[in-house]
């Protein structure tokens, strides 16, 4: 053990003490007029800054919002019940910034950066700001490698592309949450890292989230940023973009991030609560009127970086909660027109046994074709449009098929097959070639002569199958990204080969009843 | 905010002023009658009252002018506030006046606080190098506060520069236990 004597701690005291410059400090100060609901007035601060970061005692800090003739209006963050009228109120002259970095891998944090998992304090030296302006247009390039989310439904009909914004609306209990945990569970040893944000949600289903993720493994390359419905305005409104912030970092760092917000709906009330109390006008629904900038600014900053920048992307997915399905009501008109394109799951639908509960006709993705995967592409084609003709026809066929022609009836027993190949549970990621099998036996009538209720349990048989049978389709689908004549050939005579099998089973099945 | 419409009338006064070269004494008049108005409680009352007639207002600021020898804009500024009934806003309008005036004139006010009672070439010393410093002619209040420990601290605005022991001492405990 070290001994230190004690006028050795003296002499560096003394040391400390004699080199401690006598500057004279400048600052700029202010003190507060009034505080309450978490908004400060102040007067002073004439040079401040809008979005600055201020000092109040007791170590709260804030954001200097509204810049007045003779009034600063502040949001405080951190327990703002100690602050009295009177109390000097410091300039920093800089914006809010948050920890960022590989140290916060596998975290649960609040907007701050704080950690909330208990497991220690977070380690790093590189902070971002809060708000920083996205990519110009020369810095981007278009989307071109795919976010694989693991869902049949979204992978090939409405897919995501690295570096887009694409928008997951739908009522409550429509299952938004569930496509997120499901894309995030389908990075699994990717590079893609994956930041959750929540937003003004219940703590216990933050807590769900959370424990779903250290489950199944996927925290090793997550980091959750957490403001529950109990925490301020404040910190709800701060929490995606320090999200953001944190996913810029890994954008602009050569690699890949996704952020999903959940959700802006939240995030919109939050922020009109900050409006009016700051005594901002409200406009429509009492939002801001800036609302729309709100959102805009803050999914502008995913991207797809050109390759002089490294190629790094930052994809977002944000969430919209609507209610009772009124996709045009402000909030979700606004997001819609920003994003690139919209999932919408329908309470209809989940009810039905649709899960998940997507509607295919009116969701789309405006870019992420260019990013699917070639072989994808192939298979996916014949699928939308059965699908859509499927739809046409269901309309119809709702009072009674008996009546109609051989051909109609056959594409609507495609249809009912394929709903049922889309169908898929929660935690169970596809990955990308077992999708295009299925879809690809789907669009070649392997399902058609098949009862609707087998359709599960033949693709849930067919993989084991293919992959202890014929493995190499998988691997060339895996390396090769396409379908050229030789692997069709392969998948045709695999698929022969199960079905003839599926359908002995299926009548030894029979036999045993 | 009633602090815009002080600010308004404020500026027209100092307009009035400053075209008339009149500052100084638009500025004592102005600050006198304030101080009269407000210490002498039945003219608040008569000049506030709706119930009493412009020309009899009229009448008394006539007076009372001449008695206090206003010069003629200050008393046709209190008339215009009884015309406007805005009386009840004089002393914001005459702190609203000072500010004027001030930036108007390159005027700045420092607030000094120091530990000790300082001597007259010190407070010059002090004053000049304060208007090296902002590049603005400084008006100085002095204070003493014994809890500095040592130094000074100036107020000018917004900024202060504080160049106090106690602070030196906070900081220097903020180094120490942030090693």
């Amino acid at each position: 053990m070290a001994n230190i004597k004690a006028d050795e701690i003296t002499k560096i005291l003394r040391e400390q003490i004699e080199n401690y410059q006598q500057a004279v400090s400048v600052e700029e100060v202010g003190s507060v007029i009034s505080v309450g609901d978490g908004i400060a007035r102040i007067h002073g601060l004439d040079r401040c800054m809008a979005g600055e970061m201020l000092a109040f005692p007791h170590d709260v800090s804030g954001i200097a919002l509204n810049l007045e003739e003779d009034q600063v209006g502040a949001v405080l963050l951190g327990d703002y019940t100690e602050i009295r009228e009177g109390d000097t109120v410091k300039r920093t002259n800089k914006i809010m910034s948050v920890p960022v970095g590989e140290a916060l891998i596998g975290r649960v944090v609040n907007p701050l950066g704080e950690p909330l998992d208990g497991k220690g304090p977070v380690l790093t030296q590189h902070y971002n700001p809060l708000e920083r302006l996205a990519p110009g247009v020369v810095d981007r390039q278009p989307v071109r490698e795919p976010v694989q989310t693991g869902v049949k439904a979204i992978d090939s009909m409405i897919p995501i592309g690295r570096g887009q914004r694409e928008l997951i609306i739908g009522d409550r209990q429509t299952g938004k949450t569930a496509i997120i945990l499901d894309t995030i569970l389908n990075q699994k040893g990717g590079d893609l890292i994956c930041i959750y944000c929540a937003i003004g949600q219940k703590r216990s289903t933050i807590a769900q989230v959370v424990k779903a993720l250290s489950d199944y493994g996927a925290l090793d390359y997550s980091i959750v940023v957490a403001a529950s419905a109990t925490e301020p305005a404040t910190m709800q409104f701060i929490a995606p973009f320090a999200a953001a912030a944190m996913g810029e970092y890994f954008r602009d760092t050569k690699r890949h991030a996704i952020c999903f917000y959940d959700d802006l709906s939240k995030h919109a009330q939050s922020y009109r609560e900050i409006s009016l109390l700051l005594r901002r006008p409200p406009g429509r629904e009492a939002f801001p009127g800036d609302v729309f900038f709100l959102h805009s600014r803050l999914l502008e900053r995913a991207a797809k970086l050109n390759d002089q920048l490294g190629a790094g992307s930052l994809t977002a997915l944000p969430v919209i909660e609507t209610q009772a399905g009124d996709v045009s009501a402000y909030i979700p008109t606004n997001v819609i027109s920003i994003t690139d394109g919209q999932i919408y799951l329908e309470a209809d639908l989940f009810n039905a046994g649709i899960r998940p509960a997507i509607n295919a006709g009116i969701s789309v993705s405006r870019v992420g074709g260019n990013a699917q995967i070639k072989a994808m592409r192939q298979v996916a084609g014949t699928l939308r449009l059965d699908m859509a003709q499927y739809r046409e026809l269901a309309a119809f066929a709702q009072f009674g098929s008996e009546q109609l022609d051989k051909a109609t009836q056959a594409q609507l027993a495609r249809g009912q097959r394929l709903v049922e190949i889309l169908k898929q549970d929660q935690y169970q990621p596809l990955a990308v070639e077992k999708q295009v099998l299925i879809i690809f036996a789907g669009g070649n009538r392997y399902l058609d002569d098949l009862e609707v209720s087998e359709v599960r349990r033949f693709e849930r048989e067919l993989y084991p199958f293919v992959e202890t049978n014929y493995g190499g389709i998988f691997k060339t689908l895996r390396e090769k990204k396409t379908i050229d004549d030789e692997l069709k050939a392969e998948m045709i005579k695999a698929l022969d080969a199960f079905k003839e099998s599926f359908l002995a089973s299926r009548g030894a099945a029979a036999a045993a009843d | 905010m009633s602090g815009a419409v002080a600010s308004r009338y404020a500026a027209a006064l100092a307009d009035v002023a400053l075209e008339h070269k009149t500052a100084d004494r638009v500025k004592r008049d102005l600050t006198a009658f304030v101080d009269a108005f407000y210490s002498a409680a039945d003219l608040r009352i008569f000049l506030d009252s709706p119930a009493v007639a412009r020309d009899a207002k009229q009448k008394v600021i006539e007076k009372i002018a001449a008695k206090m020898d206003l010069t003629s804009a200050v008393r046709n500024f209190v008339y215009v506030l009884v015309d406007r009934r805005r009386t009840d806003m004089l002393r914001e309008i005459q702190q609203a006046f000072d500010a004027e005036l001030n930036a108007r004139l390159g005027i700045a006010e420092a607030e000094v606080t120091s530990a000790r009672e300082l001597s007259a070439a010190e407070r010059k010393e002090l004053t000049t190098a304060l208007e090296r410093r902002t590049g603005k002619k400084i008006e100085a209040h002095f204070r003493r506060d014994p809890s500095l420990v040592g130094g000074a601290v100036v107020r000018v605005g917004s900024t202060v520069y504080d160049g106090s022991v106690r602070e030196q001492l906070i900081r220097l405990r903020e180094q120490l236990e942030a090693e």
